[in-house]
């Protein structure tokens, strides 16, 4: 499918799901719950309130179609909408409770008890450790370095300069690398995935 | 780093997912509904901010001379369009065919009469239109340089001088200074000297008059006197510049005695217009439309039936504007116009729609029942719509005349 005619498919769902079609609510629905989803997720990290914090973001969204300009793409508008959720979300709880229901369906996949326990505990501990950070800071590095977006992206979502974002970027793994200096199964973690990404440069 | 890998997002099982979409659509339903889309509200934006900024403009300066073609009462539905880098647009207007090229700001307006204005704030357009000769008139404004298409094929652009470039036919050039014709092979360039202004857009104290006025003012122009001195800062670039008289002013203030059915037969609703979220298929049917007609007709009656929102209305809407104005079938317009109501209730061309109703049924000799319920229609449906004045007095010809 062309940009262009994504684009139209975009603006026809999004006029029907202004004239109140319910099966075009259910439809936008479907089609953006996964990556709506994801992205909280790898803000927040495992959380009770996930569900809920995705019907926020979705009845956000059904509030403000009407204003969708067809600027962007749909999915980008959408994903503005999330991380300010997500953003919202972490500045009213000050410090999310620690994840402690990260064991997901994929971890059960790991090779051995062992290492699942270990890999568990060590998103745990990423996790704590972010919600020591400052909110613009844990939501720009969760946005780059789990959900893999890019600067510019990630600049365009939380409306910041990317100058800004490569900031707070670079201040939330210097904290973090910190706290990794006293938490080797945290250093681990970040040690682990520096030689990943290391390795695939190469 | 990317941790991305070591965070996999697990699945949501169906049945949370089931719970959270139920929650949504229930929440959905209490909030209040949209009844424009978002497209009609956004140009309704666009008027407002149009009307605003015109009246503030028009205040500072003076407006523009009262009668210029540019000045009429009824401007309707601007369309802003922003091409940028290696994006190069084409678009449809009714007979017309413009190609926008990239990095290029264009703002469309057209009129009640089926006038076009075409604002080129900056970059360039193609424009290959028709010979004018009976057809509403088809300008291109770039700062204070007119360019009104006599018949042709022409170019504009717009940096820091205006360029108007002939490659068939014949334009008009007109600036606050001079006014000259170029034809074909002929070229232009001059400086902008003001800013392409939204007041011109707006009616004057003197023009705000109802639809029906403005008809009858479009139809009875007179000549009008306007100043023919020579831009100091605009280089004639043409072979010559013959033909330095004064375009012939179409509009006037003086509307006169006109009866109703001529100006019913010459209240051409809006033209169809192609943009980007029509989707591909019915610009490219409408392509056909120029050369072709009956086949366009064909095409999007078909695309009429298989696609959907829009693009579906949109192609009903361009096949009955075809059938009426190429093919002058007017009872398959009147057909066409009902399917589509029954089908777009509230359709983006309910409007226009309905009033090319209204003119297939009407006979330009006298007004039948059905006539006169179209009408009627019309006026219960949009009561403030454009054509609310001719619908009146439709209604209550049968007294009058």
């Amino acid at each position: 499918m062309t940009a262009q005619v994504s684009l139209v498919a975009d603006v026809l769902l999004v006029d029907r799901c202004n004239r109140g079609e319910e099966a075009a609510t259910r439809e936008l629905f479907r089609t953006y719950h996964k990556r709506v989803h994801g992205t909280l997720y790898r803000i927040l990290g495992s959380n009770r309130d996930i569900d809920d914090l995705t019907q926020d973001s979705f009845i956000q969204v059904f509030k403000s179609l009407p204003t969708f300009r067809a600027e962007a793409k749909l999915a980008t508008w959408i994903d503005r909408i999330t991380v300010r959720v997500a953003y919202r979300h972490i500045a009213k709880q000050k410090k999310l409770p620690l994840p402690n229901d990260t064991l997901d369906e994929e971890q059960s996949m790991r090779p051995s008890p062992g290492h699942q326990a270990a890999s568990r505990e060590a998103v745990r501990r990423l996790y704590s450790a972010l919600s020591e950070l400052p909110v613009a800071s844990r939501v720009a590095f969760a946005l780059h370095e789990i959900d893999g977006r890019s600067v510019s992206e990630v600049a365009s979502l939380v409306g910041a300069s990317k100058s800004a974002c490569k900031l707070r970027i670079w201040r939330a793994r210097r904290t973090l690398f910190k706290l990794a200096s006293t938490d080797p199964i945290l250093a681990e973690l970040l040690e682990a995935n520096d030689q990943e990404h290391d390795g695939s440069q190469l | 780093m990317n941790l991305g890998s070591k965070i996999p997002v697990p699945e949501v099982d169906e049945l949370r997912l089931a719970r959270i979409e139920r929650g949504i659509v229930n929440e959905v339903s209490k909030l209040p509904q949209t009844k424009t889309s978002s497209y009609s509200r956004w140009s309704k934006v666009a008027v407002a901010m149009v009307a605003v900024a015109g009246v503030v403009l028009a205040i500072a300066l003076n407006l523009r001379a009262a009668g210029s073609p540019s000045a009429s009462p009824e401007a309707l539905r601007p369309t802003k369009l922003v091409t940028g880098p290696g994006q190069i647009d084409r678009l449809i207007l009714g007979d017309a065919k413009i190609e926008v090229a990239e990095n290029t700001d264009i703002s469309i307006q057209r009129f009640v009469d089926g006038r076009t204005l075409i604002l080129l704030a900056g970059g360039s357009v193609h424009c290959d239109v028709e010979p004018r000769k009976n057809r509403p008139e088809f300008q291109v404004r770039a700062g204070d340089v007119d360019v009104t298409v006599v018949g042709t094929s022409f170019d504009v652009k717009r940096k820091r001088t205006v360029q108007v470039a002939v490659q068939h036919g014949i334009v008009s050039v007109a600036t606050s200074h001079e006014t000259l014709r170029l034809h074909a092979g002929e070229s232009w360039q001059g400086s902008p000297d003001a800013e392409t202004s939204v007041a011109s857009l707006l009616p004057e104290k003197d023009d705000e008059a109802g639809p029906l006025d403005a008809a009858v003012l479009a139809n009875n122009g007179s000549p009008k006197d306007e100043e023919d001195t020579r831009s100091p800062g605009a280089k004639n670039t043409s072979k010559s510049s013959r033909n330095n008289r004064k375009p012939k002013q179409r509009f006037a203030q003086d509307g006169g005695t006109v009866r109703l059915r001529d100006v019913l037969k010459n209240a051409k609703p809006i033209r169809p217009v192609v943009l980007p979220s029509h989707g591909p298929k019915a610009r490219e049917f409408l392509d056909v439309a120029a050369s072709n007609p009956k086949k366009a007709v064909v095409e999007l009656e078909r695309l009429g039936a298989t696609a959907t929102g829009h693009e579906a209305s949109f192609a009903l809407y361009s096949r009955a504007y075809l059938l009426y104005f190429k093919l002058g079938k007017r009872s398959e317009v009147v057909k066409a116009a009902k399917q589509y109501a029954r089908r777009f209730p509230r359709g983006r061309e309910s409007e226009d729609m309905l009033w090319l109703r209204v003119l297939s049924s009407c006979d330009s000799e006298n007004y039948s029942s059905s006539c006169r319920t179209a009408a009627h229609s019309y006026q219960q449906r949009f009561p403030q719509g454009v054509f609310k004045g001719l619908a009146s007095r439709i209604i209550r010809s049968k007294q009058s005349e």
